[in-house]
Parts: C-alpha cells; structure tokens; sequence
C-alpha cells in the first residue's frame, strides 16, 4: 500500500450553496443570472480569471457548465449569460429569484492575463457572441492602465438586438477604447460575411501585429478566414486566442467527455490559442 | 549492538510450496474482504468476492471485468442533495479492507494508472479512500495470443503490490512489495520457507519462458508521433464502419475511466442523489451538447479518439501510454476490432485485416 495517494483536499465535486440573486432578460432570448454563493467568505475568496468557467448545480436536475461573463475586477456578484437549451439551462430559466443552487469551480485555464500585460489587445466578435468577452473586457477596462492599445470590432445587425449590446453604445465615448460595430449582409447563416466584415474593420484599423493579442468569439467553424487575416498581418499564433466549448460533466478532467484531441477543454482550455489549435485535431 | 545488514533480495522474497497456498488465501482473508478471480461456468473468470477461499482460480489468465471494478464501482453515489440543504459530499462506503488476490502485472499497471489518473490537483476521494484501504497480491501469469504487455511494457511489476506470487512448479516465489505485505508474511510464518540459489535460477528461467511465450509484439515508442503524422489515415474510416459503438472495450478496459453523471430524486420529490456511472466515448451521445450538436457524430471519429486517447494524450497528460496490453478488449469486441491488428496496421498496412 506504500506509494498510494492519500486524499488530502475537500471532494471537487462538492458544490457550493449558492442563491441566484436577479435574473434579467437580455435579447435573443438570453438571461443574465446573478448569482452569490451563501458563505460570504466564498464571495470574498472566489478569485477567477477572464475566460473561466464554474459548474452550476440546479438541485434536482443537474450540473453544466457555464462561462462567467462577470470581471474578477468587480467582486461580489457573478454573472452568467444562459440560453435556454437542455434540461439544466431549462430548469434554470425556470427559478425564481432566491433561489438555492450549487455552484463549484472555478475551472479552466482562462486567459493569460498576466502575459497579455502591456500589450495592445484586439476584441473581436461575431454577431451574438459579443457577450463571451464580456469579462476579459471589463478586466481590461478596469485595469486600463497595464494594458496598451485597445480595439474591439463587432459585427451587429443592430448592437441593441445583441445581449449586453447596449454596453457598446457608451463604450464607445470612452476614449481609452477603439469600438467599431460592422453591419454584415442579411441572414448570413455561415457567418462568411461576419468574418469578412471584422477582417475590413481590422484594414480600418491601425494596429502593430507584432506583440498584440487577438481575442476572438464566434462560431470556430467561421474563423479560418479571420485566422487566415491575422496571421498575414503577422500576429503570432500563440497571441491569437478563442475559447472553445464542449460537453462536460466534471470540469476537473476526469469524465472524460471535454477531450479535444490530446487536451481536455476542462483542464487545457477552454481558451486555445491559435497555435494550440493548429497542433489539436478536431478543434472545428 | 549488532549491525544489521539489509539484504534486499532475500529479505524480500519467500518460498511457498503449492499445497500451502489455500493457506495463504485463508491468512489473506483475516486481513480484510477478500476478491479474487472466481472461475465461471463458461470457462471465463471473473473478480469477486469470495466466501471460500478455495473458490478462487489460481491459474485463471484473464477475467472479464478488470479489478477496476471494485476500486470505482460502474455506479458510485457522489453527492446527497436536498431542496432546501443543497449537496453533500458522500463518503466512500466499503468493506473496512479489501484484499485484491490475482492481479497480473497488466492490471497491477492499470491500477498504478487509474491512482495517477484520481489523484493529482483534483483529487477523487472516493477512489482514494477505497484503493488506501486496499492491499494487492499479484499473480504472475503465461500469455496468451491476445496478450501484448511486453509491448506496452507492463509485463512486470516493480511496485504497486504488497505480494507478488510467481509460479514455479512446485512452489510460489513470493515477493515483498511492502511493509504490508511483510506482516502478512509474518503472520502466517509457518507456511513460507526462505529462499534458496535454486529458487533464484528456478525463477530466472520461468522470466525467460515468460518472455519467450508472446506471440505478438506490437511498435508502441513511435506511435504517438506516427499517429499524429498519419491522422487522416484511412484506417479509421475502415474501423468506423465495423466498430458497434457498443462500448464493450471501455467498460473491459483496466484503465477506461470516462464517466456520466445523472441526478437521481427520490420519491419524496425533495431529495436525491447525484450519481456516477461508467461511460464509454463510443457512444453516440458521448460528445452531444445540449443544442443537439455532436463534436463526434462519425464512428470512425470515436473510434479515432479511442486510440489517440490512450496512445497520445495519455503520454502527454501522466507520462505513458495507458493501454496496458491485456486483450480484455480484443476478447470483448463483438465486430472482432483487435488492437493488436489495428496498432499494427497503423505501422505497416492500410486496411486492418
């Protein structure tokens, strides 16, 4: 028996107790939970990065996995962006203010934050998933200062039609900021024009490659011809940046069913880097 | 006061004559609840608990299930949940000690395998609590044609047991693999002998008849590199169309430890239970996300990732391949998929025979 592990830490999968605190409705059919766990230690302790994820338990139904769309820069209240989709989002959308819930994490890798200091930093969305960035720029923001240029390009039909797209209008009075909202073509299903509407407000840009980060959100499928743009201008591949989603049950790379190639989307990722991904098959 | 000198290999090892061994099953119930592999009536053999000591096959090769299976049960209780209290951690429960009788050095490698795998920066405590209250004596064994360990170099045993027995002939060389184990051997002192030269030549010959008896030997250093050059390679394709999707070879798998997770209420409607059970990236569901999307509709891309799980990601995640050579999923496969054909066609051919 000499040489066998011995457990020393609490269970992993043990969530939290937790209460979701409001619920607001955003467009498409997004709500955004706020939530707080019930040991107010929990609140002061729980430190996560950009780009992090949490496990959320609604008792009774069952766990899934959700990003954090709040900043660790503003303490106190999580937030979570969620669709109705499965049986845990379902159920989710079904609770009442109040409500006791489990939460446990958080989990992933997040983004590099401490490498992208002092680096200029392009935020790049397609259409809906301007909310995945919500975090990492409101970190940005709020530490304005250990960050160089920042750029965000989006693609909207109308910014007040996407979740958090009212946080465009007044981004962009700020000044500490580059914001440019592109219109793409009508019912673009396969996000072609999306991407070829970010690749021409990045030509309106200006911008060093050398030494930004590009962080994208959008359907992966869409990226090559944005990827293919970036690299061509000359941002290094470890600096072009996207999260990745996929089933999971632990979040702590045990279940198995998060595995992109050789990596775990739990451990690994979620957020991959342009040269992660070359090197990963099945990305998208 | 005299000095003591540790001779290693003596000290270490004992004789027990054949006739003694009942003895050794019936000393080794006294330390705890005793599993072995048990002989079926289809002439397979399985591991379970057994009563009479004399129900255990010592010369049993392969059974079914690997001892996985008492170590992280196909179904396992993680949390206790109600309405108002939220969830709670539930405690492994089990016999107080279980000793593990008749693991070959395959599974003794699983084990040390499934320990990395539940143990690190996030620990299962379940798993853990079990396997340190669990002693193993290991069993060595002649291979048959589905067995390739020495390719996987999981032939042999140098820690991860507290006895290890080799068959001789006449009698079991004994090994002591730990402390535990020595005070088995202490305890039934009158049952082992000491060692001799002749046990040492005896059991030098039986490693090389061992070595000697495989019939397959399968190219495992290059494969990671082989596999990722060679990633569209057709032979998946091929597999695909054979592969069931049964998940038979994750469930007889020593090392397959993918899970799912469901949510059980209890008739009260208020509380319940969250449940583990064993999974397999076979099935159709296994990658299918709540929108309906399957990151692994194709079989042939399961089954791809079957492989390149065990074969490069294992290798990058703890170190070493996790397949460990036992044929448990060459004897289970109902489409007769081989592993040993497949990893060889993966060097040599297109099309896997």
């Amino acid at each position: 028996m000499n040489g066998v592990p011995v457990a020393t830490k609490p269970d992993p999968l043990q969530p939290n107790r937790a209460h979701v605190i409001r619920v607001q409705r955003l467009p498409l059919e997004i709500n955004l939970f706020q939530l707080r766990f019930e040991d107010e230690e929990l609140n002061l302790s729980f430190d996560f990065k950009p780009g992090q994820f949490l496990m959320l338990s609604v008792i009774g139904v069952g766990e899934a996995p959700f990003a954090i769309v709040s900043s660790p820069s503003r303490r106190g209240l999580i937030e979570i962006a969620v669709r109705q989709s499965g049986r845990v989002t379902t159920a989710l959308h079904n609770l009442k203010e109040n409500a006791l819930i489990g939460i446990r994490g958080p989990y992933g890798n997040g983004y590099p934050i401490e490498r992208m200091r002092r680096s200029d930093v392009l935020l790049l969305s397609e259409g809906p998933w301007f909310g995945a960035l919500r975090s990492l720029r409101w970190y940005i923001l709020d530490n304005r200062k250990d960050f160089g240029q920042v750029t965000l390009v989006a693609t909207a039909d109308d910014a007040k039609d996407l979740p958090f797209g009212d946080e465009l209008s007044w981004l962009g009075d700020r000044e500490d900021i580059t914001c440019r909202v592109c219109r793409p073509a009508a019912r673009d299903a396969e996000g072609q024009d999306h991407m070829a509407r970010l690749i021409a407000g990045l030509r309106q840009t200006k911008f060093v490659a050398q030494g930004t980060y590009a962080v994208l959100a959008g359907e992966p499928a869409h990226f090559p011809p944005l990827w293919d743009y970036l690299l061509e201008r000359g941002v290094s591949k470890d600096k072009i940046l996207f999260s990745l989603q996929r089933k999971m049950r632990c979040g702590i790379g045990k279940c198995g069913h998060c595995s992109i190639g050789y990596k775990y989307t739990c451990l690994d990722g979620p957020v991959f880097s342009y040269w992660d991904a070359q090197n990963l098959p099945e990305v998208i | 006061m005299e000095s003591r000198r540790f001779l290693a290999g003596h000290a270490n090892a004992r004789l027990l004559a054949k006739d003694k061994a009942i003895g050794l099953l019936e000393l080794l119930g006294s330390f705890g609840e005793l599993y072995g592999p048990v002989r079926n009536g289809g002439g397979s053999s399985t591991f379970r608990a057994v009563k009479k000591p004399a129900d255990i096959d010592l010369n049993s090769l392969r059974t079914l299930l690997p001892p996985k299976k008492i170590l992280y049960p196909p179904t396992d209780e993680l949390l206790e949940f109600t309405a108002d209290g939220g969830f709670r951690s539930k405690e492994e429960t089990g016999p107080a000690r279980i000793v593990l009788f008749g693991l070959h050095p395959c599974d003794i490698n699983a084990v040390l395998t499934l320990d990395q795998v539940f143990s690190g920066r996030f620990e299962e405590p379940r798993y853990l609590a079990r396997r340190r209250r669990t002693a193993v004596i290991g069993l060595d064994c002649l291979p048959d044609e589905l067995c390739f360990c020495h390719s996987t170099k999981t032939d042999f045993s140098d820690r991860g047991f507290d006895l290890f027995l080799t068959d001789l002939g006449e009698a079991y060389f004994v090994r002591i693999g730990t402390a535990l184990g020595d005070d088995i051997i202490r305890a039934g002192r009158d049952i082992f002998q000491p060692i001799g030269p002749e046990s040492i030549d005896q059991y030098k010959d039986k490693t090389n008849r061992r070595h000697a008896a495989f019939s397959h030997r399968v190219e495992l250093v290059d494969l990671p590199h082989i596999l990722e050059l060679d990633y569209d390679s057709e032979i998946w394709e091929s597999l695909g169309r054979k592969c069931f999707s049964c998940g038979s070879c994750s469930a007889v798998c020593p090392t397959c430890y993918c899970y799912d997770v469901f949510d059980q209420v209890n008739l009260d409607g208020r509380s319940g239970s969250r449940v583990r059970i064993w999974d397999s990236c076979l099935t159709n569901s296994f990658a299918r996300v709540a929108d309906g999307h399957n990151y692994r509709q194709d079989k042939s891309t399961r089954i791809k990732l079957r492989y390149y799980h065990k074969q490069i990601a294992f290798v990058e995640q703890y170190g070493r391949p996790s397949c460990v050579g036992c044929g448990r999923c060459i004897a289970a496969c109902p489409a007769e998929i081989s592993v040993i054909d497949v990893l060889n066609a993966i060097f040599r051919e297109k099309v896997v025979k």
